[in-house]
């Protein structure tokens, strides 16, 4: 992992200590709402519906053991004992009173942590593949490639003001779990025809109110003009971007009103300005941001492990875990765990303190002290041995975290909606839970096979909605919450966005419209179909037809 | 400060007028963003009209860390 240098450390300990001048101001009532407002947010403290939420950078969803022990001692000492991963692969905590803040940025900083750029109209936390560095598809590490941007974006002077805010996501594999087409910018780590290594570069991605596909602007972009490449497409927004028109302001409008040729000849020409003056990429610094993530000391492990095998046929319980919590190490012998943040009666993302500190010392004593965050609010241990995933499934059990649900239909991302978010119109959470308690058969579970159930409290689609196989977005119907539904939509490489099935459905409905929507789509199914082929293929009207009762065209 | 305490008023300008009034509360850091909403009078107070604020008023709908909602 990346450690803090002294000025990582300086920058961090800086802002924690003039935020506590702030804040002290702003109780004594020197500052007023008005003007402690833009300064609490450049901290990521948001005022909530009913009280303070801090949200906390997790730098590409990459966590230690300790730091996750930090998380704990937060939400046990200044808030209500847990805390909210989120879809940007930060957390959340929901209730910390204002004086206490200071402290909480005191004990972040403490573990190279904190809270800054996680609000307001700047380059945020940059997201990236959970399975990073462990992925057996991977063609380089993107932490390298992420940790890089986060250190050029960080108080970068130029884009601090941008016309909107800006999320850069970057994957190292052709399988694309860290939903780069729905993100300003989205970077493919991807070699050329001679094997030298680069990106593929796509923007103007996004959901909220325009949802959009983000588009491939460059195929290929060599790994050293990594920053003088996304300066470029900064420059190019930050002078045309909408500052106008809040919903316009995002560079997706920008890409989509300019045609995305003319965009990437603008951002080309910008580039060739730059080549000179930009931030250079030299090899021997990606050299020394690669040195801390370099992998772990493996063991020589077989493929194969007899007692691992033995329990999977015995334990039926395990084996289901099995089947849906653990993907494919690159290392033979090793396996990488999901913990699912899923269960049943829970809320997607919750996890409590002493849930956290369950992982990180399952993290320590099994997973070489890594954790990682996932853009679908899970948890991930990124280097498990097969001989000891006995262990770490009987660890994650005792803490209430083996739900075994990864992938299928419980496993719902949800955003905290109306009982917590201002700018929500409705309720995701209780939602979520309805329908994971009418999903519960793990049978039948596994019969529907991979379906993404997401989630969004309003508009603004930190449910990604958008890109849910069934997405679900809550509505305001003169007080009262309804629910739309889209269908087909997927955050993968296939990108596409979900499309509207037809009029809303009330709170009391909604669970019933997605089992009838499940019903038809395995009425529909062939042979080996996902949900979202099945959808492909047939498209919306056999679901039209059942939800509504009618034909509609 | 609880529902039950609040003014109810009939006329948008006396709404203005309370929001006014609390300047000093607001000055003084007892109060952030006041703002007005719509109520009904139930059978025990006032109860708000639009789900938002009557999740404002009671909390959560749902279990969050060691809480339950209320029933």
């Amino acid at each position: 992992m990346y450690r803090y240098d002294t000025l990582d450390q300086n920058l961090v300990d800086e802002r924690a200590r003039q935020f506590r001048g702030q804040v002290a101001r702003r109780l004594s009532g020197e500052l007023s709402e008005a003007e402690f407002r833009p300064l609490r947010l450049m901290n990521g403290l948001y005022l909530q519906l009913h009280a303070y939420m801090v949200r906390v950078a997790i730098p590409y969803g990459t966590l230690s053991a300790d730091q996750m022990r930090a998380l704990a001692y937060i939400a046990r000492t200044w808030d209500r004992g847990y805390g909210h991963f989120t879809t940007r692969q930060n957390i959340q905590f929901n209730w910390p009173n204002l004086a206490d803040v200071p402290d909480i940025l005191d004990a972040l900083a403490a573990v190279e942590m904190h809270a800054i750029q996680t609000s307001g109209n700047c380059i945020r936390n940059v997201t990236a593949d959970a399975y990073a560095g462990v992925a057996d598809d991977e063609v380089a590490d993107p932490r390298v490639y992420a940790e890089i941007i986060r250190q050029w974006s960080s108080l970068h002077p130029e884009f601090s003001f941008l016309p909107r805010k800006f999320k850069v996501a970057v994957t190292g594999a052709p399988q694309d779990r860290a939903a780069l087409r729905v993100h300003d910018i989205g970077l493919r780590l991807c070699r050329d025809s001679d094997g030298a290594l680069g990106f593929e570069v796509m923007v103007g991605g996004g959901q909220g109110r325009t949802p959009m596909i983000g588009t491939t602007i460059r195929s290929f972009l060599p790994e050293a003009d990594l920053l003088t490449y996304l300066e470029a497409i900064l420059r190019v927004y930050n002078m045309l971007g909408r500052r106008d028109n809040l919903y316009k302001a995002r560079i997706k409008i920008l890409v989509h009103s300019l045609g995305a040729e003319t965009f990437a000849a603008m951002v080309e020409d910008e580039w060739h300005q730059l080549e000179d003056t930009g931030p250079a990429l030299p090899a021997h610094e990606i050299k020394r941001i690669r040195a801390f993530f370099l992998p772990p000391t493996y063991e020589d492990l077989e493929a194969t492990v007899p007692e691992f095998e033995a329990r999977r046929r015995q334990d039926t319980a395990f084996a289901r875990w099995c089947q849906t919590n653990l993907a494919r190490h690159r290392r033979s012998g090793y396996a990488i765990v999901d913990v699912s943040l899923k269960p049943e009666g829970g809320s997607p993302g919750d996890i409590m303190a002493e849930q956290m500190e369950a992982v990180a010392d399952l993290a320590k004593r099994y997973s070489f002290g890594e954790i990682r965050v996932t853009h679908a609010q899970n948890l991930v241990l990124p280097h498990v041995k097969l001989a000891e995933l006995s262990a770490v499934w009987e660890g994650l059990a005792a803490a209430g975290l083996e739900t075994p649900n990864v992938g299928l239909a419980t496993d719902i991302i949800a955003c905290p909606g109306l009982d917590f978010c201002n700018l929500a119109n409705a309720r995701s959470i209780p939602v979520a839970q309805r329908i994971i308690e009418r999903f519960r058969n793990l049978d039948r579970q596994h019969d529907i096979g991979e379906l993404r159930i997401n989630i969004s409290g309003c508009i603004n689609a930190c449910g990604h909605h958008h890109v849910g196989h069934i997405g679900i977005l809550g509505v305001d119907r003169k007080g009262e919450e309804y629910y739309q539904i889209t269908l087909g939509g997927s955050s993968d490489e296939t990108a596409s966005l979900g499309k509207v099935v037809g009029p809303s459905f009330s709170y009391d409905a909604i669970t019933d419209a997605v089992e009838v929507i499940v019903t038809t789509y395995l009425a529909q199914r062939c042979q080996g179909e996902r949900f979202l082929d099945t959808y492909r293929r047939v498209g919306a009207q056999p679901f039209k037809e059942d939800l509504y009762g009618i034909a509609q065209g | 400060m609880r529902l039950g305490d609040a003014h109810d008023v009939t006329k948008e300008t006396e709404a203005e007028e309370l929001i006014a009034n609390t300047e000093a509360d607001v000055a003084a850091c007892r109060v952030v963003e006041p703002y007005a909403m719509t109520v009904e009078k139930a059978a025990r107070g006032l109860k708000p009209v639009s789900q938002r604020e009557r999740i404002r008023a009671r909390g959560p709908t749902v279990p969050y860390g060691h809480h339950k909602p209320r029933a």
